[in-house]
């Protein structure tokens, strides 16, 4: 579809300003998206950012680097495949559906942090582990001896799993100081679980990761890929915040790798970036994480700082209903995380989407592998229609309390030819009332924004309502896990469990049979387990749907990142000879231009004002005193930032205004001296 | 030995003595450096690198790395004729990472000259260079000790690197440096007349201002720093060329920005201790560390902060408190102190990285206290005091006399007082004793790194084919050859004890040489890996059980990262 045929279907929005400029096809076709190599790894693969943004300059000069960007990060991790699929589809996805939001804002993905951990994960020739590492000769045990004993593939599938190894009545104990860990589940023999001390219980089994003693140490796969430890650097414990030294995984000192350097060398450089979201295994975004919390110096903190709950807990809502996932059993220690640092170092929003997790963690989506993908949006879906008539009135009460007027919250729900005859009538109006209605939209919150966009366009709504259990619930459905009466707890809901259920139900092979095998250290033992990735990386059938969701989420939360519009500044005659200038701010996203962490990491300066930065005016004629104007952070939702001054100087003076804004780009304005003046330049 | 021969023996040990003292012991260095004056960066360069020429057997210099001004960064290699600094345990030494602390590359310089100078004279010289080797850095910050020496400083700027940074964050980089408004060559201070200021001159010394007690006025007002206001946002010198901190940027306890100022983008930010860092993670046989800096008369240890306080496992204490009390008897008026108990926090030091990340004995010293002035204990001198020193002994070279100067903000000031040189460097007259107190206490810590010996060796014949082979080794120094610090943590390889030469069916560590446990290795009885290592002023003793025939000779060898291998042959029956 062109420009032109978009532009004579949506009037309304053409004089919006917001037209389509991409072609829709793939990502390198569509202009203003740029690959860029900004590092190598130890093994000397390229690390890549995708930039995407309108080339040119806006209209206030600014280009795609000047203007507020998000970054997303995926595949840190190298068994995080998902994480690559969902980041590497954002950029042609987005270009395509949110359009308009590369106008104003700009999308930085790196698909790939880690590629050598990449590159050893799609390796098919050497067996996969549940692991990601940057592969790395390390000597974690001491023994002089490098990566002497990482995990062997003794059963020849392809996967490195778990042994089970039966201790009673065995000298194992003794000889290898290996402790039984571990009971064979009762209800489903394939789960291995620890032992309850209350029943009597008492632990048979040691579970150990597959492989032999390699070094004949006495232990088993202690130091090298896949094993127990060493064998290289976890991209998710290599930052500097809370850096976990001396520990496995950590490397020898942060951002030792030279490509976790460059990623950090290069985020630093983009003072543009006010956001980041890491797809991984963390999940910041089901639930914000705590606030008031701090690391042992009582500054840094481990969760959020207090005045960042509000924009959290909107984005996580977002989160949910776009993806659906409304919980996590991801890794909650975010001890030398790209993500905590992002937060609490560089200063900015941060999240973390666990990008897919275990079906009925994911509110909605719980049947939708079973029955072959549930239509998610507005429409005539008649399956959970009760459910959905739900989430639709919570979403009609959420938008008229965000200031939303009836008619445009009418206009999201129209069908779509109620929709064009909408926008004509509106065009009959006249051009001041369209003028008005425009200043209306322009004055919603971004995401809102992105919304009547896409609708005006004839493309489906970006931020559905997204239906979660509790409106099944309400709707009536008893077939949900919490709505069951009187549900009793038994050994089944061990998440071990609730993911093998889950695979039997749908058809994944994600589990290795234990099988026995003659081990030659260890005897007669079994071999089995979790298919490495496989509660990590979702089934294909299930893709399109987590980057659908993500294309959402993003889409959505790129809507709400904070943008700064700097008024003329205003002259106005206090007495003879005696001006006051002023010049306004105002943040037109739903997110403050800083979050409370940035005010307090202090990092890049806010937004800075200055009068007369060339020192022009002679010593003592700014009347108010400061010439510098500083301003930590600019609230969302219209928030506005002042800076003015007391000049003394001749009428028909000229004097610069300057907005200063590593983040939001630069402003000069010259203004001369003059009741009710003011000039841009 | 009879008793004719160890009569001539001893005397001719008493006419060497005599020689000794009839012509002074005196070593004619082959490169001469006076130790009453300071050098600029290239002239420290210069002098290492003389040392080099004059000493190539001992003294060898290579840069590690270029500094952010692009300066290559000089470390000497100190170590006898004809050995292999990486085979034995050796001592990192550096100074001025903060380069207004200026003496510190001198009290390096000092060590390289001293040791090179009397290598093969002195015996306890020459046994520290044949047991060990030394990395000895003088100048940790180069390019900002350039900007000390040839640009208006104070005794305290110019402690950060050069980093172009916006210190005051208005969106422009290092626009408000300070101005050097009587062109002396140091940032002094400056003084305005007002009939309501709070100051007054001393009627007798008029150089000196003093407060007025309060409701009195004393006619003139302190203005702060010299300087104006550069970029007219209402303050003084606030963003001058000095970036961070780079002794808050190595990887132990770093803490960003707004926990600690200084700290630079992330750990190793800076290409200097990125430098430093690579080059002592690829010497394990790095076994001592010390930093210079000043001021205040301190010999520092770790921890940085009081949460670290684990990182220093009693064991390590001791070894600490041994040198540390050792330097207060040799340093007059210096005092051993704990870094976070009796300073402040620092997070991300260097020092403390060395102890923490390294897992080594590490030191910071602070170079010239106030006491030295006056050579007893005046902690707190009166400014007449003071003064009296500066114009009596120093002849008032530390001191710039007043102008006026005509301020394009506050009209007619007045500039002068105390010059870069005044409060923290030691005066040159005291420096050469300075510099020799501090080296001669690094050299009692790097004098006490690891060395091993095998002691006794007992071999017994215990069955018709079975052996136990006793075999103790003994440390006569204080450090251990691994820290309990990196026991604790597994930092670096664990010690090696092993026998080859018979089958070793089993062994195991005995609790002292008269001792009956025998705590069992069952994997690899013959290559044992000792994680604790030896004991300072220690021994342990492990007990190999082999098979074997009457005659045949076993190899016993152990190998340690921080002391030398040694390496025993003992044949069964003897």
């Amino acid at each position: 579809m062109s420009t032109e045929v978009l532009a004579s279907r949506v009037p309304l929005l053409a004089g919006f300003g917001v037209v389509c400029g991409w072609s829709a096809s793939v990502a390198g076709a569509v202009p203003g998206v740029e690959t860029l190599r900004i590092g190598t790894t130890f093994e000397g693969r390229a690390i890549e950012a995708v930039a995407v943004g309108e080339p040119g300059a806006d209209a206030f000069g600014r280009t795609r680097d000047d203007r507020p960007a998000l970054l997303v990060v995926a595949g840190l991790q190298g068994h995080h495949a998902i994480g690559r699929e969902v980041a590497q589809s954002l950029v042609g996805r987005l270009a395509v559906e949110h359009a308009g939001l590369f106008r104003t804002h700009t999308l930085y993905v790196i698909p790939s942090a880690n590629p050598d951990g990449a590159g050893r994960w799609e390796d098919r020739a050497l067996p996969r582990a549940g692991w990601g590492r940057a592969p790395e000769t390390t000597d974690f045990d001491g023994d002089g001896r490098t990566n002497e004993d990482g995990a062997d593939d003794l059963d020849g599938d392809g996967s490195i799993t778990l042994m089970r190894v039966p201790l009673d009545g065995t000298d194992l104990g003794a000889r290898f100081g290996i402790e039984a860990t571990h009971v064979i589940d009762a209800d489903d023999p394939r789960v291995m679980r620890e032992p309850d001390p209350k029943k009597g219980e008492r632990a048979t089994h040691a579970l150990i990761s597959e492989g032999i003693d390699n070094d004949g140490d006495g232990r088993f796969n202690e130091d090298g890929w896949g094993g127990a430890s060493g064998g290289g650097v976890d991209f998710d414990r290599h930052w500097p915040t809370f850096w976990p030294e001396h520990t496995d995984g950590a490397g020898l000192y942060p951002l030792e790798r030279p490509g976790a350097r460059a990623i950090t060398r290069w985020v630093q450089s983009r003072t543009n970036i006010v956001g980041v979201v890491v797809l991984g295994v963390h999940d910041t975004l089901s639930e914000p994480p705590a606030s008031g919390k701090f690391g042992p110096i009582g500054e840094v903190p481990t969760g959020i700082e207090k005045g960042d709950e509000h924009a959290y807990r909107a984005v996580s809502e977002l989160f949910k209903e776009t993806t659906g996932i409304t919980g996590a059993e991801g890794d909650t220690d975010r001890s030398g995380s790209l993500l905590q640092w992002a937060y609490a170092d560089l200063g900015v929003y941060a999240f973390g989407s666990p990008v897919w997790v275990r079906p009925e963690l994911a509110g909605s989506r719980d049947a939708g592998l079973g029955n072959g993908g549930e239509a998610i949006g507005v429409g005539p879906v008649d399956v959970e229609g009760g459910a959905l008539a739900i989430a639709i009135e919570r979403d009609k009460a959420s938008l008229t309390e965000r200031g939303v007027p009836d008619r445009l919250v009418a206009f999201i729900y129209m069908s779509e030819d109620d929709r064009a005859a909408e926008m004509a009538a509106m065009e009959r109006e006249g051009p001041e009332a369209l003028a008005e209605i425009m200043q209306t939209i322009r004055e919603l919150p971004m995401d809102v924004q992105q919304r009547l966009m896409a609708l005006g366009q004839g493309r489906d709504d970006p931020l559905p309502p997204e239906v979660t259990d509790a409106d099944r619930q309400a709707a009536g459905d008893e077939s949900l896990p919490g709505a069951k009466p009187g549900g009793k707890k038994k050994s089944g809901d061990s998440p071990d469990a609730k993911w093998l259920a889950w695979m039997d139900r749908s058809g994944v092979e994600g589990f290795v049979d234990w099988a026995g095998f003659e081990h030659p250290q260890l005897g007669t033992v079994e071999i089995g387990g979790f298919v490495p990735g496989a509660r990590v990386n979702p089934p294909e059938s299930a893709r399109d749907e987590v980057v659908q969701g993500h294309v959402g989420f993003v889409g959505g939360l790129m809507g709400m990142l904070p943008d700064l519009s700097v008024g003329e500044p205003r002259v106005e005659r206090v007495g003879d000879g005696l001006w006051r200038v002023s010049v306004e701010a105002r943040n037109s996203g739903r997110l403050a231009t800083v979050p409370a962490i940035g005010v307090k990491a202090r990092r890049l300066p806010g937004l800075v004002m200055v009068l007369d930065p060339g020192l022009t005016l002679d010593h003592g004629s700014i009347v108010s005193g400061a010439r510098v104007v500083r301003v930590a952070s600019v609230e969302g939702s219209g928030g506005v930032a002042r800076g003015e001054w007391l000049v003394a100087a001749d009428e028909g003076d000229a004097v610069r205004v300057e907005v200063r804004s590593p983040r939001f780009g630069d402003r000069v304005f010259d203004v001369r001296l003059a009741e009710g003046n003011g000039g841009a330049r | 030995m009879n008793r004719l021969l160890e009569s001539v023996t001893v005397g001719a040990v008493l006419a060497g003595s005599w020689g000794a003292v009839l012509a002074q012991p005196h070593v004619e260095p082959r490169h001469e450096i006076a130790w009453n004056r300071y050098y600029t960066a290239d002239q420290i360069d210069e002098h290492m690198r003389a040392l080099a020429r004059a000493y190539p057997d001992i003294v060898r210099v290579s840069s590690i790395g270029e500094s952010l001004g692009g300066r290559d960064m000089l470390v000497a290699t100190v170590t006898a004729p004809g050995s292999d600094d990486r085979a034995k345990p050796a001592m990192w030494i550096d100074g001025t990472i903060h380069a207004n602390e200026i003496q510190a590359a001198e009290v390096c310089l000092y060590s390289v000259w001293y040791l090179a100078t009397n290598y093969g004279h002195n015996d306890a010289i020459t046994e520290l260079l044949d047991d060990y080797a030394f990395y000895i850095m003088p100048m940790v910050n180069p390019d900002s000790r350039v900007v000390w020496f040839e640009q208006p400083s104070t005794p305290h700027s110019r402690r950060a690197n050069q980093l172009p940074m916006d210190n005051d964050r208005d969106g422009l980089v290092d626009e408000d440096p300070p101005d050097d408004l009587d062109g002396d060559g140091s940032i002094t201070q400056m003084w305005k007349q007002d009939p309501r200021g709070r100051w007054a001159r001393d009627r007798y010394d008029p150089r000196v201002f003093e407060r007025v007690p309060a409701g009195e006025f004393g006619g003139w007002t302190y203005l702060g720093s010299e300087g104006i206001d550069n970029d007219g946002d209402g303050r003084v010198n606030e963003d001058t060329t000095d970036g961070h901190d780079m002794n808050r940027n190595w990887p132990s306890d770093w803490q960003p920005n707004y926990v600690q100022f200084g700290a630079g983008a992330f750990p190793f930010s800076a290409p200097e201790t990125e430098s430093v860092g690579r080059f002592c993670y690829e010497r394990p046989n790095i076994a001592a560390f010390q930093s210079y800096h000043n001021t205040g008369g301190m010999v520092l240890r770790g921890p940085g902060a009081r949460h670290r306080t684990a990182d220093y496992p009693r064991a390590d204490l001791r070894v600490y408190d041994a040198f540390g009390d050792a330097g207060e008897e040799m340093m007059p008026y210096y005092r051993y102190l704990v870094i976070y108990e009796d300073l402040y926090d620092v997070h991300g030091g260097e020092a403390t990285w060395a102890a923490e990340s390294l897992g080594i004995i590490s030191f910071t010293n602070e170079l010239w206290t106030v006491g030295k002035y006056f050579q007893r204990d005046v902690n707190r001198p009166s400014g007449e005091q003071m003064m009296r020193f500066r114009d009596r002994l120093q002849f008032g070279t530390t001191f710039k006399d007043f102008t006026e100067v005509e301020h394009p903000q506050h009209g007619t000031v007045l500039v002068g007082g105390l010059n870069k040189w005044s409060s923290r460097s030691t005066p040159t007259f005291m420096l050469e004793e300075e510099c020799h107190r501090n080296f001669a206490f690094t050299m009692f810590h790097g004098g006490n790194m690891p060395k091993v010996a095998f002691d006794r060796i007992e071999t017994e014949r215990i069955g018709d084919r079975l052996w136990s082979v006793k075999v103790e080794i003994r440390n006569e120094k204080l450090i251990p050859t691994r820290t309990a610090r990196a026991a604790q943590k597994g930092i670096g390889r664990s010690d090696v004890l092993s026998v080859s030469g018979a089958e070793v069916v089993s062994s195991g560590a005995m609790d002292g040489w008269w001792g009956t446990d025998f705590d069992e290795v069952r994997h690899e009885p013959g290559r044992v890996l000792l994680n604790r290592g030896v004991p300072g002023q220690g021994a342990i003793v492990h007990r190999f059980l082999l098979e074997a025939e009457a005659g045949d000779e076993i190899t016993v060898s152990f190998e340690a990262e921080k002391a030398r291998d040694i390496e025993t042959t003992v044949t069964l029956g003897e």
